[in-house]
């Protein structure tokens, strides 16, 4: 459903990734692990389309179609997500407002009809009970006043909501204790199914004990420098990064 | 010595060189001889900087002889509402609706005390040629039952002059909406206000510049204080007139409170300049001024905010803040809030903000399948929500809220 072949992308004349290579198929989950500063982020800012970063080469096939071609609202309406490392808040826009205009764009994209009030507001009660998240949190503005967990949280509920065929979790875990971790843990193992693929994105392997992962990408400097099943995670905590360092130089 | 300034000035008086002035009042003949000596406000003029008004000498105005003929209905905010209906500065009797309770409350007849037309040649102007104009008068212990609406409807190429005086006595309660709505470009309209409340009284004040063609309005209102009054004054511009609003008023009193919001956002080559001035002459009261404004293709706003700190005025708890957003390159805004404390007991603060909508909010938006228009539409109807989210009348707030977001349904033109 996604592949991505020899992506490379600068920002501001400076390479970040250098032609990297992915293939994820329907239902399957990646994990993209890696040393801070090798380009986790901007994989997933360049897939959601975010401003200020110049592709040189490579392509994205998402569900048969160009993605690099598509605006950052039409990319999200064939069905990718992303749950941002650093959500931002946005005071003044609700919570709710933001959803249901957000899904009935999705939807207006689709040829479908807007979704009724009565069913928007079961979903949003479905929804945030999936990541215990206070229904009062939802009627407040985007993100405004959240502590960390409830940002990410939110980030989650957000995902369910709009229910997308590939997410992509940009370190959710971190910043979470235990209890938060094992919410959106919960949360994300609900969600998955042969219909949404997930890339998570992480620094540890913590996550990786709640959400176990089909693949293990290690991604440092601007590629992806070796790849394998769950296990990989596991010699990744007990190693560290360093041996990675070491070999791909 | 004729100078630019004088044939100005000369070409706006021309207008009214056949007005035999009927109630030959000492106030009208104290603002004519007056008037010889006040220029037309000039760029060199401190406070007038940035606005200006040279440009209405180019127009010919006439003065409306008699009342026209035309449906106010649509320019009622709430047909439940008082309303008193001024047509190119008279006022139509057959269109304004006024219960017989409120005929003790509503005069025509101005009886002028006060001398403060001095402030500049359009008050003086209007001192002396005002046409018509209300005198409303709320008795002491008296809650108006519903609010009032003024409505000034400018057509043609008719100057309007209209002078109001509004007091609200001691524990009288009152809300008066005051609308202006145009139908011609050449039209101008001056309304000058004189606003006195007294001892605990209570007004709520909401204007609403609504102008549908790019007419003129000069707009002057002060208000001064009694003790425990609360005075809020709300100021919408969302029509398509060039503006200047000048707002004085002098808290006469302790343990007041006065409300000033605003939000404009004029657009294509629009101007709106928004003057306030507030007074704390007595300890113990609180000032609080928030206005925003929206700015989109080669529009010019103006804000300039002056707090007043006098001796006296110990314990005084002032705010203020205004910020702009810039929804295009050629858009250009004028902000000066500005502070001067003469007590040393005070609370006061201000600030400035001008600046682009924020492209991360943008992002986040259009990556859960927003449009940027939509998405640039909620971000402004958040901007302005901050004005209007204080505003307690339901039918204000909704008309402003959706204008604003009928303005930005599909996004915004640069
Ligand atoms: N907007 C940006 N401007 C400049 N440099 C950036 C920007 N985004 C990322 N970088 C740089 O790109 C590199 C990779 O960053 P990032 O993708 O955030 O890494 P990771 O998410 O793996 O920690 C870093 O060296 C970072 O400084
Ligand atoms: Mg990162």
């Amino acid at each position: 459903m996604l592949e991505i072949k020899n992506l490379k992308a600068s920002v501001e004349e400076k390479e970040i990734l250098k032609g990297i290579n992915l293939k994820i198929n329907a239902g399957e989950v990646h994990a993209i692990m890696g040393p801070n500063g090798s380009g986790k982020s901007t994989l997933s800012s360049v897939l959601a389309g975010r401003d200020g970063y110049e592709v040189t080469e490579g392509k994205v096939d998402f569900l048969q179609k160009n993605l690099l071609e598509l605006s950052p609202e039409d990319r999200a309406r064939e069905g990718l997500f992303l749950a941002f490392q650093y959500p931002i808040e946005i005071p003044g826009v609700s919570n709710i407002n933001f959803l249901k205009t957000a899904l009935n764009e999705i939807r207006a994209y689709k040829g479908l009809e807007p979704i009724s009030a009565k069913d928007f507001l079961a979903l949003v009660k479905e929804k945030s009970q999936l990541v215990e998240l206070d229904s009062k949190l939802a009627n407040r503005s985007v993100n405004e006043g959240f502590s960390g967990g409830e940002k990410k949280r939110n980030e989650i509920f957000q995902l369910a909501m709009l229910n997308p065929k590939l997410a992509i979790l940009d370190e959710t875990d971190s910043g979470l204790d235990i209890d938060a971790l094992r919410i959106v843990a919960n949360g994300v193992n609900k969600l998955r199914s042969k219909d949404c693929s997930f890339i998570i994105i992480t620094h540890y392997q913590r996550l990786l004990d709640y959400i176990v992962p089909d693949f293990v990408h290690v991604l440092y400097n601007g590629k992806i420098v070796k790849s394998g099943t769950k296990e990989l995670a596991l010699e990744l905590e007990e190693k560290g990064y360093d041996w990675i360092k070491a070999e791909a130089v | 010595m004729t100078t630019v300034a004088t044939t100005v000035k000369d070409k706006i008086l021309s207008v009214f060189k056949n007005v035999s002035v009927v109630n030959n009042t000492t106030y009208r003949k104290e603002a004519l001889e007056y008037l010889q000596s006040l220029e037309v406000p000039h760029s060199r003029m401190e406070n007038w900087k940035y606005t200006r008004p040279a440009f209405l000498a180019k127009n010919h105005y006439e003065l409306a002889s008699e009342i026209q003929n035309i449906d106010i209905s649509l320019y009622l905010l709430d047909a439940t509402y008082y309303h008193l209906v001024f047509i190119n500065g008279l006022y139509s009797e057959k269109e304004s609706a006024l219960p017989a309770v409120a005929k003790d409350i509503v005069s025509l007849e101005l009886k002028n005390t006060d001398t403060s037309f001095n402030k500049n040649f359009f008050t003086t102007l209007n001192a002396a040629y005002y046409t018509a104009g209300l005198n409303i008068h709320i008795p002491a212990g008296i809650k108006l039952d519903k609010p009032l609406q003024i409505i000034h409807l400018s057509t043609h190429n008719y100057i309007a002059n209209v002078h109001h005086l509004i007091k609200v006595e001691k524990n009288a309660e009152a809300e008066i909406l005051i609308t202006s709505h145009s139908l011609s470009e050449k039209a101008f309209l001056n309304i000058f206000t004189e606003i006195e409340c007294k001892e605990n009284a209570t007004l709520t004040a909401h204007l609403l510049q609504l102008e549908e063609s790019e007419s003129s309005q000069y707009n002057y209102i002060n208000c001064r204080q009694g003790q425990n009054s609360v005075f809020t004054i709300n100021t919408f511009s969302l029509g398509k007139a060039w503006i200047r609003n000048d707002l004085d008023i002098a808290i006469n009193g302790s343990h007041c409170e006065a409300n000033l919001y605003g939000a404009y956002l004029p657009q294509n080559n629009q101007h709106i300049d928004n003057h306030t001035l507030v007074k704390h002459l007595k300890p113990h009261s609180v000032s609080n001024e928030l206005y925003k404004g929206v700015l989109t293709h080669r529009s010019t706003g103006v804000f300039n905010g002056k707090v007043l700190v006098e001796k006296d005025a110990q314990k005084t708890n002032a705010y203020q803040s205004n910020s702009n957003i810039l929804l295009s390159n050629d858009a250009t805004i004028y902000s000066k809030p500005e502070l001067e404390i003469y007590a040393d007991d005070v609370k006061c603060s201000h600030g400035s903000t001008t600046g682009q909508i924020d492209e991360e909010a943008l992002f986040y938006l259009q990556s859960r399948g927003i449009s940027k228009d939509s998405a640039m539409r909620l971000l402004v109807q958040a901007f302005v929500a901050d004005v209007t989210k204080s505003l307690s009348n339901q039918t204000v707030k909704t008309y402003v809220e959706e204008y604003v977001a009928d303005r930005f349904k599909s996004g915004y033109a640069q």
